[in-house]
């Protein structure tokens, strides 16, 4: 193989893992707001936008990034709620980390609610399987307890 | 709070007439069955623990205390567009409405204001209840010569329970100047509750209690204020416009003679003063104030003209000429439109003496400066019918037609010189001529009639 194949070879293959590598993203005609919206409301971060920010630069269609704060806002408030919080502590997922600080303490509040009642479930299951009686639960998805 | 105090006192003056018909009641109740009261079972309203209970104040966030520090270092160095620029790297949902607050006063202070605003309606987006966006936003939208917007923010921080006497003061003359004094009360006097010494705020309750025409309750403050700071010329000048508006022009020129003496320059209060010694006799002082006035270039002609007008009414004709020889040593301030009616004067009185060739003189001299003087027109005019030459006056009458303000004089004199002319036939025809042009002067109808009445007995 002379020198000249080798280097297609490996510019080829160079241009392949490039090309593997590049996300295109969208720079204009997206429903920002609702892109926003659904981002917000799966507790991912704000910044999910830098890739548009960033990729596009000067070709990101005009108000994309107000249009999509505008929908992350809205969904942000939606997500970091009380219940949403005990949701996910009862279902053992994780928190978002998104949480503007005027939202955190009842979405902490609900989490901590959620995980607190999720171990006395699965302490009454470990204790019906030892026992084999079923004991009663109680669950807080209204968020009282703890409040006072 | 003194309105409230009386309507209190209304109350209890109701609540003691009610005793006293109860009083006079039980003899003919005599018979009347016992009255139970029933309560029903108290509500208790529990405070809640969102809304309007919630902090005032923003505080930022645990994660955010390192990179305040820093910033606050920045800030202390006087780097406030390095700060900015760190802010700006962060989303604004991902700083906390503390941090967001910085950022739009720095912002305010870049005088970067579109910033600043949105920034701030951000904040209460997140944080309605807020005392310091709002009173910020309002100082902003003052800046920006929005004045309801900021008067709603003002309101809106005062009902969050702001207590900075700037707030309430500021709220206090948005109030007055978009809603009236009654809406601007309360905020003065709170304002100066909690700055007693700071005089904007006993002004503004003074000029908002003045307004509302309370004028006993504007007096009591005045008063107040004067015994306390009795050297500042513009609290003479408000208890002599107090004085006006209640009628009493002795005190108000006692007080604008104060006010002149601690060093009042405004040519308008020097006016106002004068005309208050001629109103009350007092006409030397009067001639001394225009003199000075003169010497001084205050008066200007129409307030010469004023004065002369006034003179000549009460018959004063030698104070009248007095003041036009004080007048001539500097006429050349005036423009030549008011020399023009200077002239008008100078023979209304050599007229009145009977100089007739000063007289005619001053009424040429007067139209030479300004061919357009509609009172030196018509004055003429009746001066030359006085002298019996009716063609001349007849001229005059007829330039004078043309120059508006005069139309309806000249008309009307042109009639008056045909008849004096016992030229009737003239003058219905020119009584018919005003009739026409000004079909509002029914009463001359009357003057028509004669008119006929005197040509169908001439045949």
């Amino acid at each position: 193989m002379n020198k000249w194949m080798l280097t297609g070879v490996v510019c080829a293959g160079l241009m392949t893992g490039c090309g593997g590598n590049v996300k295109r993203v969208s720079c204009s005609g997206l429903d920002w707001n609702k892109f926003g919206y659904e981002t917000a409301l799966a507790g991912e971060s704000v910044r999910t936008f830098d890739q548009y920010r960033d990729g596009c630069g000067a070709r990101l269609e005009e108000g994309a990034m107000q249009t999509y704060m505008d929908g992350y806002s809205k969904g942000i408030a939606e997500h970091c709620t009380y219940k949403n919080g005990y949701a996910l502590g009862f279902t053992k997922k994780s928190m978002s980390k998104s949480c503007p600080t005027e939202l955190l303490a009842e979405y902490e509040r609900g989490f901590k609610s959620g995980r607190f009642d999720l171990g006395v479930k699965v302490d009454s299951l470990k204790k019906m399987g030892e026992e084999g009686e079923p004991r009663p639960q109680e669950k807080d998805p209204t968020g009282t307890r703890g409040a006072f | 709070m003194w309105l409230g105090a009386c309507l209190r006192n209304i109350n209890m003056r109701t609540g003691l007439l009610g005793m006293s018909v109860l009083l006079a009641a039980p003899a003919a109740l005599a018979a009347a069955p016992k009255i139970t009261i029933e309560f029903s079972q108290p509500t208790f309203i529990l405070p809640q623990f969102t809304g309007p209970y919630q902090e005032r104040e923003a505080s930022i966030a645990p994660s955010e205390y390192e990179k305040a520090e820093q910033l606050k270092e920045m800030l202390e160095a006087g780097k406030r567009k390095e700060v900015l620029a760190e802010l700006e790297k962060f989303y604004s949902i991902e700083l906390s409405p503390a941090m967001l607050m910085l950022q739009a006063q720095i912002y305010l202070s870049l005088e970067m204001y579109d910033k600043a605003e949105a920034t701030y309606l951000n904040v209460l987006k997140r944080t309605p209840q807020l005392i310091r966006a709002h009173s910020d936003l309002g100082q902003l939208y003052l800046i920006k010569e929005q004045p309801e917007k900021a008067r709603e923010h003002f309101a809106r921080a005062v009902a969050l329970g702001s207590n900075e006497a700037l707030i309430h003061g500021q709220l206090g003359y948005l109030n007055l100047t978009q809603f009236g004094p009654y809406s601007a009360i309360s905020s003065y006097q709170q304002a100066a509750a909690l700055e007693p010494a700071n005089m904007q705020w006993q002004q503004g309750l003074l000029a908002a209690l003045t307004q509302a025409r309370m004028f006993e309750a504007a007096q009591a403050l005045l008063n107040d204020i004067i015994s306390r700071k009795p050297d500042i010329p513009e609290l003479w000048l408000n208890q002599a416009a107090l004085a006006l508006n209640s009628e009493n022009p002795r005190s108000a020129l006692n007080s604008l003679e104060m006010a002149l003496l601690l060093g009042d320059k405004d040519p308008r209060n020097r006016k106002s003063l004068a005309q208050l010694h001629l109103q009350l006799g007092s006409y030397d002082r009067a001639i001394e104030l225009l003199d000075e006035g003169l010497r001084q270039n205050f008066f200007d002609g129409s307030g010469i003209s004023e004065y002369f007008a006034w003179l000549t009414r009460q018959d004063m004709w030698d104070k009248a000429e007095q003041m036009l020889k004080l007048v001539s040593r500097n006429i050349d301030a005036l423009s030549q439109d008011e020399q023009s009616q200077y002239h008008v004067e100078v023979a209304q009185v050599a007229a009145r003496k009977g100089d007739v060739k000063k007289a005619e003189s001053e009424f040429r001299r007067a139209l030479e400066l300004n061919p357009a003087n509609g009172n030196a027109l018509i004055t003429n005019a009746l001066f030359l019918t006085q002298q019996k030459k009716y063609v001349e006056a007849e001229l005059l009458y007829m330039r004078a037609e043309a120059v508006s303000g005069v139309e309806k004089q000249a008309l009307l004199g042109r009639a008056q010189l045909y008849i004096q002319m016992q030229d009737y036939s003239a003058a219905l025809a020119q009584l018919r001529a005003v009739l026409q042009k000004f079909p509002e002067m029914v009463h001359l109808k009357d003057n028509i009639e004669s008119l006929e009445n005197i040509l169908k007995t001439q045949g």
